[in-house]
């Protein structure tokens, strides 16, 4: 492969990797290329074998409305469903699959490989240059050219793993390392801090007591994350995840050995992210707690390990043998692999715009790992925006950027390039302003506008068009149907009103459960429903009242947050601080929004834009 | 648009002045208020005097002059009626009062009228441009020091309201993102905690603003600086006289001695940070931390220093004191040691253009300094208040309506209500509080900009 020009060029092959690929290769006339190091599977899950989780979930529908294929590949490869925050309202219910990992990872590749526009090249980069418009990324074997470089390498940017008191280079276990940012560009800004990420030891399932453990079926209710798979179905046959617990004598164990721990003996140097405790971080920081808990989760159907969520460790193999002994359950446990400390380089991402473009290098992206996130599901949806961004560019089209009041994954791309992240950055809802809107249940309502902008015409629009219409006509129908209330159906269900009421009303009562109501409504009144349509109308319009409450309370402040500013001016204004200033000049700005949330920025200056923007 | 009725004291509110002015402005909102009046003012003439008496139901409560602009003839394009009053801030709090309780009228935000004024197109871009410029001067300053203005158990309370505030909004966020983690049993733990400590302190804050009344404003002067630069010495000169009023308070620690003070008519907490252990060239940890904390709220702070002795002032770098006095001078101005550690260049802020007050070089012994310093704390109070006449009612408003929501907040929780709606109810005491405290939210800073625009008037 002499001369290869590609469009597209997308360095590495995971999370991110896979869906910016995928996401670009939905405009036919594009030519994509995926440089990706060899032996290294595609999308795998070298940490917990999950899709989803509390805020996550959100993402991974937000991914699959837009077109992506994440949520099609987790329903595929799904062996356990479940529905977490159940008790805490609809709002924040997120949905989490457990995956069988290898078979997610080959339906990847099967994936990626069919798409006929998309060039897998399994070699390993050596250097990116960047002349007259064109990047060169010089690999072991060719020189490939690309009019736009999407970066997503993960942790392998001079990745170091850590096994106890033992390390060598490399970006994950059996692994091949790549080099550092300035062996690949000449420029490029990394954060001076390095992150640190770590992986439990992976126990083999035959050696388990489960007998000992608390069960945790998957569940049948669970609606699939891809919204054209039937909303129930299964794919693969179901397992059970288990949860134990450590206790005192796990714990001492760690305590005894804290010299041995790469973590606190020195040996690593790096930021772990304060809410991904390693086991040794909870030893030693809460020296008053014992109990903690420990899922173990299934690897795989046809795997023999199974992953203990809650004790990622990096302490030589011998202590995590001790302690994972010492767990109910885990007795006679044997270790397969295990586990690890990884530390690595990751991008200044407030050199990065809201495309996730570096503002100095126009046409290179950078998105997942490699930018201080950490999940798959945060990568991927940093891959989505970096892919059709990067295609739209080459169009010439407008840029698609997700607004943080409508997406988590608005959210997490805002958060990253407005702040120099000092550990690696997770989602949560709490992140967001607007968590009673942006749920699970509306992803179709809240993705479709963005999703037409793309102008496509994929069997997921006709969907969005035909949900959004069914949407329209049964929520008036909610707002304006009047019922009578002393039917014998609605004093079951315990409603008690003296005149003719809205459904509205009945959805909103505080001791209604929306969705089993308007369930039970329509089946009677004789009407069958797209199960998800009927979710997703009784939740919105449960929250109805509490979303335009907190509006209203907001209105002046999301007026004045998507209020454009001039960041140059500011730069150059007499009246902000010289600290100001730098913190403008390096985050560049767009909104005042954006600049509200650098962290630094003098409320004297705050006052002074929004007097002039007011 | 919001058109609702507002009151405010637009001018006088400062001292006993001989005439006060109150401004109402709205839409239409004569006949709301007739009964107010002694004369039919629904009669009026626009832009013309009237003699009136206002009435409330025991009888006659003030002899005013009335003029009514017509909307969009008016400075802010809204319906306005001027009353000026007699000059007292007790009669003007009443005729305040009066507007609150017995019409739809609230008190009007700092700036509000000029905030309607700007809606509605009555400035002009060149205007609103020069708000930039006065932003710049001080708007962050005076609030701090608004803040400063209240007493010290009222401040306290504000700050554990912060506190108290966001303990449980994390409490709410952990039973959505680290329910895993912390379990049903933790996370209803840390709620109800969390729930029980943010009630208190709302009742407290509450019983003491609608309670009590102007001695919620007790600004503090501190006199802080190493043993033996004079802080004593400066103390009993400052009370003097004065000496005869008796502090009464209780419960405040025994390390530092406290007296009050009046200056024109004001009541002042001096506090003398003597007894703050505070060795030569260490200050212990616990000393720095109380010294901090005291002189930090404080509304004026005066820096003492005996340039003879070598003092390490790197923990204090970022108060910005008004008054930095040199005792004890012996030697030529550039020799003193003691400056040597004073950072007196500054944060660079334009707002904080004078971080180190006004260098005064005394010997306290030959010098009396006592006028000279009334006069200039005295300045100050009146600089603030002029800039914030409303400080008191506001805060009394707001803590009014943190009250109020928090009383809709717990009704949500008995009414079981799911998490996320609870948490999304909370967010509304949110706003409420970051008006009174100042977390940088953009209403807050809205409303400092309009702030600012009062002062040109």
């Amino acid at each position: 492969m002499e001369h290869s020009n590609f469009d597209i060029v997308v360095v590495g092959a995971g999370h991110a990797g896979l869906e910016a690929a995928y996401m670009a290769s939905r405009f036919k006339d594009l030519e994509i290329a995926v440089i990706t190091l060899p032996g290294v599977p595609i999308a795998s899950a070298p940490c917990n074998p999950s899709i989803g989780g509390v805020g996550k979930g959100q993402v991974v529908r937000e991914i699959d409305h837009l077109g992506g294929i994440m949520g099609k590949l987790a329903d595929l490869a799904g062996i356990q469903y479940r529905t977490l925050n159940e008790s805490k309202g609809y709002a924040v219910h997120s949905t989490r699959i457990q995956i069988d990992k290898e078979k997610y990872s080959d339906l990847a590749a099967q994936t990626l490989m069919s798409l006929e526009n998309v060039t897998i090249i399994r070699e390993k980069l050596l250097n990116c240059r960047k002349k007259d418009n064109l990047f060169f990324l010089k690999t072991t074997d060719q020189t490939v050219k690309g009019s736009k470089v999407i970066f997503t390498v993960g942790t392998f940017l001079n990745g170091k793993l850590h096994y106890g008191e033992k390390t060598i280079g490399g970006g994950r276990h059996q692994s091949d390392i790549s080099g550092g940012m300035d062996d690949i560009f000449t420029n490029i800004k990394t954060n001076p801090k390095r992150f640190k990420t770590g992986t439990p030891p992976r126990i083999l399932d035959s050696s388990i007591d489960f007998e000992k453990l608390d069960v945790q079926p998957s569940d049948k209710s669970v609606e699939n994350m891809h919204v054209l798979h039937g909303t129930f179905d299964r794919f693969l046959p179901q397992k059970s995840c288990f949860l134990t617990y450590t206790n005192k004598k796990s714990m001492q164990v760690i305590r005894d050995n804290k010299e041995k721990s790469p973590m606190f003996n020195g040996q690593i140097k790096a930021t772990g992210a304060r809410y991904c405790p390693s086991i040794e971080d909870k030893a030693y920081r809460y020296p008053d707690k014992d109990i903690h808990h420990v899922f173990i989760e299934p690897e795989g159907l046809h795997t023999n390990t199974m992953y203990p969520s809650g004790i990622s460790t990096s302490l030589p193999e011998e202590v995590q043998l001790e302690m994972v002994r010492s767990i109910t359950g885990l007795e006679t446990a044997k270790i397969e692999v295990q586990g690890y400390a990884v530390e690595y380089d990751v991008v200044d991402t407030t050199q990065l715009d809201l495309t996730l473009q570096m503002i100095e290098v126009p046409g290179l992206y950078f998105a997942g790992q490699v930018n201080g996130t950490s999940g798959y599901e945060e990568a991927a949806g940093q891959g989505l925006i970096a892919g059709l961004n990067a295609a739209l560019s080459i169009q010439k089209r407008p840029s698609f950027i997700l607004d943080r009041s409508h997406s988590y994954i608005g959210v997490m791309v805002e958060d990253l390039v407005s702040n120099l992240r000092d550990e690696p950055y997770r989602l949560f809802t709490a992140r967001s302003e607007n968590r009673l809107f942006i749920r699970e249940d509306n992803t179709a309502q809240r993705m479709a506008p963005y999703r037409k902008q793309l102008d496509l015409n994929e069997p997921i629009d006709h969907y969005l068009e035909n949900f959004q219409e069914a949407f329209k006509v049964f929520n008036d129908l909610i707002k304006s149907h009047l019922v009578d209330p002393t039917e014998v159906f609605y004093v079951e269900q315990g409603i008690e009103f003296s005149k003719k009421v809205s459904l509205e009303e009945i959805l909103k009562l505080s001791h209604i459960d929306p969705v089993e109501f308007l369930k039970k409504y329509f089946i009677h009144i004789g009407m069958t429903l797209d199960s998800r349509l009927v979710r997703t109308l009784a939740i919105s319009t449960k929250y109805s009242g509490y979303i335009a409450k907190a509006d209203s309370a907001n209105i002046k402040i999301n007026k004045l947050e998507k209020k454009p500013i001039d960041w140059e001016a500011l730069y150059s204004s007499d009246n902000i601080s010289f600290e100001c200033k730098q913190r403008i000049k390096s985050i560049k700005p767009t909104t005042f929004g954006q600049l509200r949330r650098i962290e630094g920025i003098r409320q004297a200056t705050l006052s002074a834009v929004a007097g002039q923007y007011y | 648009m919001e058109t609702e009725l507002i009151v405010a004291c637009s001018s006088g509110n400062t001292a006993n002045v001989a005439i006060s002015v109150i401004r109402v402005s709205g839409i239409d909102f004569l006949a709301e208020i007739d009964h107010l009046f002694s004369i039919d003012i629904l009669k009026i003439e626009r832009n013309r005097a009237y003699f009136t008496k206002i009435l409330n139901s025991n009888g006659i409560l003030d002899e005013v002059v009335i003029c009514f602009f017509k909307g969009p003839h008016s400075y802010n394009g809204e319906d306005i009626l001027e009353i000026s009053c007699h000059g007292n801030r007790l009669n003007v709090q009443r005729i305040l009062d009066l507007f609150v309780n017995s019409t739809s009228a609230r008190l009007a935000r700092p700036g509000e009228f000029t905030e309607r004024a700007l809606r509605n197109n009555k400035m002009n871009l060149s205007q609103v441009e020069g708000l930039d410029l006065l932003l710049n001067a001080n708007n962050v300053l005076a609030l701090d020091q608004g803040m400063s203005l209240l007493s010290g158990e009222m401040q306290k309370d504000f700050l554990s309201l912060y506190k108290d505030f966001l303990k449980h909004k994390s409490a709410i966020e952990l039973g959505f993102d680290f329910f895993d983690d912390i379990g049903e049993e933790g996370f209803q733990k840390n709620f109800d905690e969390s729930l029980d400590n943010l009630k208190k302190t709302i009742g407290r804050l509450y019983r003491q603003a609608v309670d009590s009344s102007q001695h919620l404003i007790q600004p503090e002067i501190v006199l802080f600086g190493p043993p033996n630069a004079g802080k004593s010495t400066l103390f009993n000169q400052l009370l003097g006289s004065d000496r005869a009023i008796t502090s009464e308070v209780a419960g405040t620690t025994r390390d530092f001695i406290t007296e009050n003070l009046v200056i024109e008519g004001n009541l002042f907490k001096l506090i003398d940070t003597a007894g703050i252990r505070i060795s030569k060239d260490k200050i212990e940890v616990e000393g720095i931390e109380k010294a901090k904390s005291l002189v930090d709220k404080a509304f004026y702070k005066i820096l003492l220093i005996n340039p003879n002795d070598s003092f390490d002032f790197s923990e204090f770098s970022e108060i910005e004191f008004d008054l930095f006095l040199l005792t004890h001078i012996t030697g030529k101005f550039e020799d003193l040691k003691g400056l040597k550690s004073l950072n007196l260049a500054g944060p660079i802020e334009p707002i904080l253009t004078a971080p180190i007050g006004p260098i005064n070089t005394v010997d306290l012994l030959k010098t009396n300094i006592q006028p000279l310093l009334k006069a200039k704390i005295h300045d100050k109070f009146k600089d603030v208040m002029d800039f914030d006449p409303v400080l008191l009612e506001r805060h009394r408003n707001t803590i009014k309506n943190i009250y109020n929501e928090f009383g809709k907040y717990l009704a949500t929780i008995n009414n079981n209500e799911d998490l996320a709606i609870i948490s999304s109810e909370f967010n509304t005491i949110g706003h409420c509080i970051s008006e009174l405290i100042g977390i940088a939210s953009p209403d807050e800073i809205l409303n400092e900009i309009f702030n600012n625009f009062c002062i040109g008037k």
